[in-house]
């Protein structure tokens, strides 16, 4: 094997060792598609190999002749580009490694006091805090499921939010986070009705009192807003609302999603026999088959997600340099056109 | 669409077309009065799209980058303004027109093929990142879209080009490499502002969703270019031109085909 052909191998097996790892380090969540992670791959690898190639010849080439300033301010830009991609990697690394992403819901009135337990659909990197959300806490003041936007209508919710030592409402909604030096929470896509319900038995021991965040599924397009809670080992209390409620037929249905006429429909089972069915209208209490049922209010809720900030500072500065680079390499003389030509005319090259 | 409109886009994509038949003309038959004929048609086409784009803005009230139509409209209005730059400072290089003209008329009419009303903006578009990142994206398409019939042309004249000045070649080459330059600056703007606006957005900088991915892959697919460009001055010609001609498909599907193949989050409209 001659040295020039082993050499080749090396820049070649470099290559891929770094395509490789940018891909794993990058790309802890791999897409469902093969062909983009493939194509990813193939053009990080030839990409990689090509870099390689020219920083040793050109590195070589530099370390031969000296910096020859006449000669070498057309690479000024690709220098600067350079720097703000590298920038830009180290960026992505601290913000892989330290970040740390979550979502949690809330009902209106409700609050979050920055308990990780309470964290859904957690992502945090190898070396993000375990807690990094102590001393915060967010309340939900009032959520609309239609704010306006110019013409258009988005979710969004009033929150308060208390730091260790300062306090600010904020209104979120797809544009417009909560944001700081330490963390951002932004508007959630998802929400629902929450509601406020009480159940005893003939004691009127309460078997459960508090708010629940029913689901919303959607059936042959229409959204019903279900849920059940299991009281104990052989009770489930299965609850559906209608938001604005009508009748058909003797039966309870729904004449819209919006939240006009509610009413909330119970029923209990136990051992998979059905104990009562009751409709019970807001601010109402009834008894049946031993147990009181008191169903107080709906309200919204609403999801949020809460991330940390890493390497913010890196992916500016990154970006900004990579476009000033980019900039420079066009607009500076003795640039890309006019090395090209010079290489070809002196019959030069790698 | 209005009929102002209508009739404006339309009476664009005719000159358009209008034009490439004369240049081929001058091409094939070697009458530069039809070549000079085409120089004064396709400006004419331009200002039409124009007076089409704006009307559009107007009655939308948002940038028309948001529809697939308008997408592709705002690329090849971008194209053709890269090319009417390029013929500017080069005259001689009209003959790019030949391959990026049919692209610009074909794509358009690909374009009003679907509904091509303007949709209800929605709320996590209303954001003057809207403008910076959607503009970056068709400007960055549009300058590959020339450079790419500037490499086509030349493909198609290969024979003729071995007869030409090593000058003559070389000012056709750099002009190429300059166009894949302009649109790689765009397209790393639009990956920058998009990547912010996310962050904005959504609360994240990259979430891997499949436009964002080929995005990528087109940015990678142009900065190999570059590179190959640098590191390997004695690489033919017709190499790049080929890499030049495929690549601008990838800047393509990024922007306007992904949505056909894969579900993703950034929808029009």
């Amino acid at each position: 094997m001659t040295m020039r052909r082993s050499y080749r191998r090396a820049v070649l097996l470099l290559g891929t060792l770094l395509a490789v790892a940018f891909l794993h380090l990058a790309r802890p969540q791999s897409s469902s598609s093969p062909v983009q992670d493939l194509m990813l791959a193939a053009l990080l690898l030839l990409l990689a190999a090509v870099i390689v190639q020219n920083v040793l010849h050109r590195g070589r080439a530099l370390l031969r002749e000296g910096w020859r300033p006449k000669k070498h301010t057309g690479i000024l830009g690709s220098l600067i580009f350079h720097t703000g991609l590298v920038l830009l990697v180290i960026g992505i690394v601290i913000d892989t490694l330290f970040s740390f992403d979550a979502m949690f819901a809330l009902s209106e009135g409700e609050h979050w006091n920055g308990d990780a337990s309470m964290l859904r659909n957690v992502s945090a990197g190898a070396f993000a805090s375990t807690d990094p959300f102590q001393g915060v806490s967010c309340a939900l003041l009032d959520f609309e499921p239609r704010y306006r936007v110019a013409r258009t209508a988005t979710p969004s919710g009033l929150l308060r939010i208390q730091e260790a030592n300062r306090e600010g409402m904020s209104r979120l909604h797809v544009n417009s986070p909560y944001e700081n030096s330490l963390f951002a929470v932004h508007q959630g896509e998802h929400w629902g009705y929450s509601v406020s319900i009480a159940i005893g038995n003939g004691t009127h021991d309460p078997l459960f009192r508090g708010f629940v965040r029913i689901a919303t599924t959607f059936e042959k397009g229409r959204a019903r807003f279900t849920d059940s809670i299991r009281l104990s080992g052989e009770e489930v209390l299965a609850i559906e609302l209608f938001p604005n409620h009508g009748y058909e037929d003797g039966r309870i249905v729904s004449l819209g999603n919006d939240l006009q006429d509610p009413m909330l429909l119970v029923s209990l089972r136990r051992r998979g026999m059905e104990i009562f069915r009751i409709a019970i209208p807001p601010g109402a209490h009834v008894e049946q088959a031993g147990y009181g049922v008191s169903f107080h209010a709906v309200r919204y809720w609403s999801q949020f997600a809460v991330t940390t900030q890493h390497g913010t500072g890196f992916l500016l500065t990154g970006s900004m340099l990579c476009v000033l680079g980019l900039l420079l390499r066009l607009v500076v003389p003795g640039g890309s056109l006019s090395r090209r030509t010079a290489c070809v005319d002196r019959g030069g090259g790698s | 669409m209005q009929i102002p409109e209508t009739v404006l886009f339309w009476l664009a994509v005719l000159l358009y077309a209008g034009a490439f038949v004369l240049l081929l003309v001058e091409r094939i038959f070697r009458r530069e009065k039809a070549g000079i004929a085409a120089l004064r048609t396709i400006p004419a086409g331009f200002t039409a799209h124009t007076a089409a784009l704006v009307l559009r803005w107007l009655e939308s009230g948002y940038p028309p980058f948001v529809t697939f139509f308008e997408s592709v409209s705002a690329s090849c209005w971008f194209g053709v303004l890269s090319m009417l730059l390029l013929i500017a400072f080069r005259p001689r290089l009209r003959k790019a027109g030949v391959a990026v003209l049919p692209a610009v008329f074909l794509l358009l009419g690909w374009a009003s093929t679907p509904s091509n009303a303007p949709s209800e903006l929605s709320a996590s578009l209303h954001s003057v990142w809207l403008f910076i990142h959607a503009s970056f994206a068709t400007a960055g398409v549009g300058a590959f879209l020339v450079a790419a019939g500037i490499s086509v042309s030349r493909l198609l004249r290969h024979g003729e080009l071995n007869g030409n000045s090593e000058e003559g070649r070389r000012t056709e080459q750099a002009a190429a490499h300059r166009f894949v330059s302009i649109g790689f600056l765009l397209y790393t703007v639009m990956i920058l502002s998009g990547a912010i606006w996310a962050r904005q957005a959504w609360g994240r900088y990259w979430g891997w969703d499949p436009i964002e991915t080929w995005s990528l892959i087109t940015w990678l697919t142009y900065a190999l270019y570059l590179h190959l460009h640098f590191t390997f001055p004695k690489l033919r010609e017709r190499v790049l031109d080929w890499y030049a001609a495929i690549a601008v498909l990838f800047a393509a599907f990024s922007l306007w085909g992904v949505g056909f193949v894969y579900r993703t989050i950034h929808t029009y409209g």
